[in-house]
């Protein structure tokens, strides 16, 4: 019952050991995948922020490569403009004609090549303009007062090249200028000045977008934060700082801080929200000469940004997803092989167990068919022998004729044996396949001794065998020795063992004896039958207990053998010993004994019947 | 005093024949049949002190006999004689008997003459 239990717990495990299993695995993968495309995100984040910054470091160095690259076009610029104003002719104040034509000609082209100018002009002392190229079919202002020109003046103030704010011309297009003035080298006297009037729009775009808001573009600023260039025609012209650009900004505090910032000579970057898109801007001052004359800045929305971020994180998603895809596939194969591979080996040892399940009930059914052929076997063994030995005992009492009564003894005697025989190759068969079954009951052993004892002398007497006359001798050390053990095979025992002794005490010439001891030693009942025969040839000695080892005229060669069986089934065991002064041998069992002179219940003492 | 009367059945029809010389020996009347269904009708019209019964019988095996007996008397002693060691498949039969009866009623073959003697004359003298 208990081991059944415990067997159908081990089932009940096994049953759902597959599910516990698969279980167990999803849980690990989800926690995995879980982990991973946590790491995942958090990784993404970072490369998006690395990215970004990256990105704005870049552009911040654009910037300044731009700022730097527009600070020496204007440097180059103003340096023709000093070559102009130190060449001969206009030292000596000849400020038009045909030589000064030629040769600002050659330094309009030499500009334009540097970057795009629509007018190189010459004024003298009182700001009345001498000389004007401009590109063909542009307007020309030769002899017109540029004074009002808050470049002019300074220029005069100063009398050092001017880098102008931004300015409007009649003709509404915005422009700086850049004037040398032209000072005589013996006296130093001013005679005028050279400049350049460049339109700002023209002149940004050669270094980049200033038309599209919609994507990356250029912005610069004057000394006054009055911007030079947008793409947003309207602000042209106006301060940062003015009400109309602060409104379309929003009065961007961290905006204009970071104008603030890149006017007072710095480099900075800023992201911004304009027209409901959000921006990186990042601004450098334009150094020409050393000082800070205008402010460059580069604008770009940040999708467009995040859009080259995205193809690097896509690219990154794919071999990542490529990875897991990977990963999924030999998990799920992996489980897939497993739950299959279990799958087959269920069906294997279901196949065995049942192979095994039907050769058992082969076996079970082959037992049973051996025990019902003993029985068959016994029925049909015994049942010719009551005839012969009826037959035999109702002549022997008629025929009176000694030869013919010698001949129904050989019968008789010889249906005797056939019955004993009978009896005890089926007790070998019961033995042998382990069916011989006890039914015991508590008893004196003693009596049984005495029982078997006084049965056996009568028997001898009346069969009148040889050794009829040996004297047997029962001496019980303890009036009462009981036992626990089944009545009728101890008879048996007891039986076996002192015909066995008769027949080997047979062949002396001396008035044979046995002794029969039976003695009670620490729970153990040992009973000896001493005989005073020949012994036991050491020939036979070590097959004494085996099946037909000591085969006699009158035995059946299985007693000893059952005899040990039956002892054995009891828990005992028997041997034997030839006697030490050389007469006889000593036959010897020992059972365990019962402590308690009450009867034991008899279906709990019993063996159970197989 | 009277003879006693012995119905004795065995299929086998060398043991009625043995077992009926050594009976009549011994002073019994006996009317032995190897077929249960004759011995059943004589049993109708005779009056016995035994039946003898074998158990392994064709046809009607000695407990079944022993039903159609006890059908018509219930009195009537009666002992099996068998060559069978095993009784397992005799199982419920021998449960309605009674333990005594088990113990002295079932008599295993072979058994010499004079023992089979004393086991009937046991079972005659209980009450």
């Amino acid at each position: 019952m208990q081991l059944k239990k415990k067997g159908s717990y081990k089932n009940l495990f096994s049953e759902h050991a597959k599910e516990v299993g698969i279980i167990c695995i999803t849980l690990i993968i989800s926690v995995v995948y879980g982990l991973f495309f946590y790491q995942q995100n958090v990784t993404e984040e970072s490369i998006r922020n690395g990215l970004f910054v990256a990105q704005r470091e870049r552009q911040l160095g654009s910037t300044e490569a731009m700022a730097q690259h527009i600070g020496s076009d204007l440097s180059l610029v103003a340096s023709i403009l000093q070559g102009l104003a130190g060449s001969s002719y206009l030292q000596q104040g000849e400020l038009y004609g045909d030589r000064v034509d030629k040769l600002m000609k050659e330094r309009f082209d030499q500009i334009n090549n540097i970057t795009r100018v629509d007018g190189l002009f010459i004024a003298d002392k009182d700001d009345i303009m001498t000389y004007n190229v401009v590109t063909e079919g542009d307007r020309s202002f030769v002899n017109i007062d540029i004074s009002f020109r808050d470049y002019v003046q300074e220029t005069k103030k100063i009398l050092r090249p001017v880098f102008s704010e931004g300015f409007q011309g009649i003709d509404g297009i915005y422009r700086i200028a850049i004037t040398f003035p032209i000072i005589n080298r013996e006296n130093g006297q001013y005679i005028g000045m050279v400049g350049v009037q460049m339109p700002t729009i023209d002149f940004f775009a050669r270094y980049g977008n200033v038309y599209s808001i919609g994507s990356q573009y250029l912005s610069a600023l004057d000394r006054n934060a009055v911007q030079l260039i947008h793409p947003v025609k309207s602000f042209i012209g106006v301060s940062f700082f003015d009400n109309h650009t602060q409104e379309a900004t929003g009065h961007n505090t961290i905006l204009n801080n970071f104008i603030r910032t890149v006017m007072s000579g710095k480099s900075d970057s800023a992201i911004y929200e304009f027209r409901g898109v959000q921006r990186l801007t990042t601004g450098y001052p334009i150094f020409v000469e050393g000082k800070p004359e205008y402010f460059a800045f580069i604008i770009t929305p940040t999708t467009e940004i995040y859009a080259h971020i995205n193809d690097v994180l896509f690219n990154e998603r794919l071999k990542m997803f490529t990875l897991v895809a990977g990963f999924t596939v030999a998990v799920v194969t992996l489980i897939l092989f497993l739950i299959k591979w279990n799958n087959m080996l269920d069906r294997q040892v279901k196949r065995r167990t049942k192979e095994l399940e039907k050769s058992n009930e082969q076996l079970k059914a082959h037992d049973k068919m051996q025990k019902e052929f003993i029985n068959i076997a016994a029925h049909e063994l015994r049942t010719p022998i009551q005839p012969i030995l009826s037959s035999s005992e109702i002549l022997l009492s008629k025929i009176k004729d000694s030869r013919h009564h010698e001949l129904l003894n050989i019968v008789s005697r010889n249906a005797n044996r056939l019955r004993r025989l009978a009896e005890d190759i089926l007790d070998v068969s019961r033995i042998e396949s382990h069916s011989l079954s006890l039914h015991k009951e508590q008893f004196n052993i003693n009596d049984i001794i005495e029982d078997v004892v006084q049965g056996y002398r009568n028997q001898i007497q009346a069969q009148n065998k040889v050794g009829s006359d040996t004297e047997i001798l029962f001496t019980p050390k303890d009036d009462v020795i009981m036992v626990g053990a089944d009545r009728g095979r101890l008879a048996q025992v007891i039986f076996n063992l002192l015909d066995n002794s008769l027949k080997f005490t047979k062949p002396t010439k001396e008035k044979g004896k046995i002794q029969i001891l039976s003695e009670k030693k620490d729970s153990q009942v040992t009973v000896s039958i001493m005989d005073t025969g020949t012994g036991i040839d050491p020939e036979i000695f070590p097959k004494l207990f085996s099946r037909f080892a000591s085969k006699s005229f009158s035995g059946t060669g299985l007693g000893l053998f059952i005899s040990k069986s039956i002892i054995e089934e009891h828990g005992g065991k028997v041997w034997a010993q030839n006697n030490p002064n050389g007469g006889g041998a000593t036959f010897s069992f020992t059972i365990p004994s019962s402590q308690q002179h009450l009867g034991l219940d008899d279906s709990e003492g019993g063996y159970n019947e197989k | 005093m009277r003879n006693r009367r012995v119905l004795l059945v065995d299929d086998e029809s060398d043991v009625t024949t043995v077992l009926t010389f050594a009976l009549e020996d011994y002073g019994f009347e006996v009317d032995s049949y190897n077929n249960p269904l004759d011995a059943l009708s004589s049993f109708k019209s005779n009056y016995y002190d035994l039946a003898i019964l074998d158990i392994k019988m064709p046809k009607m095996n000695g407990f079944e006999l022993l039903r159609e007996i006890r059908k018509d008397d219930e009195n009537l002693k009666i002992c099996f004689l068998t060559a069978l060691t095993e009784l397992k498949d005799h199982k419920s039969d021998i449960n309605e008997l009674s333990p005594v009866f088990v113990k002295d009623g079932i008599i295993r073959k072979p058994i010499s003459n004079k023992d089979l003697l004393n086991s009937i004359n046991k079972i005659l003298s209980s009450s």
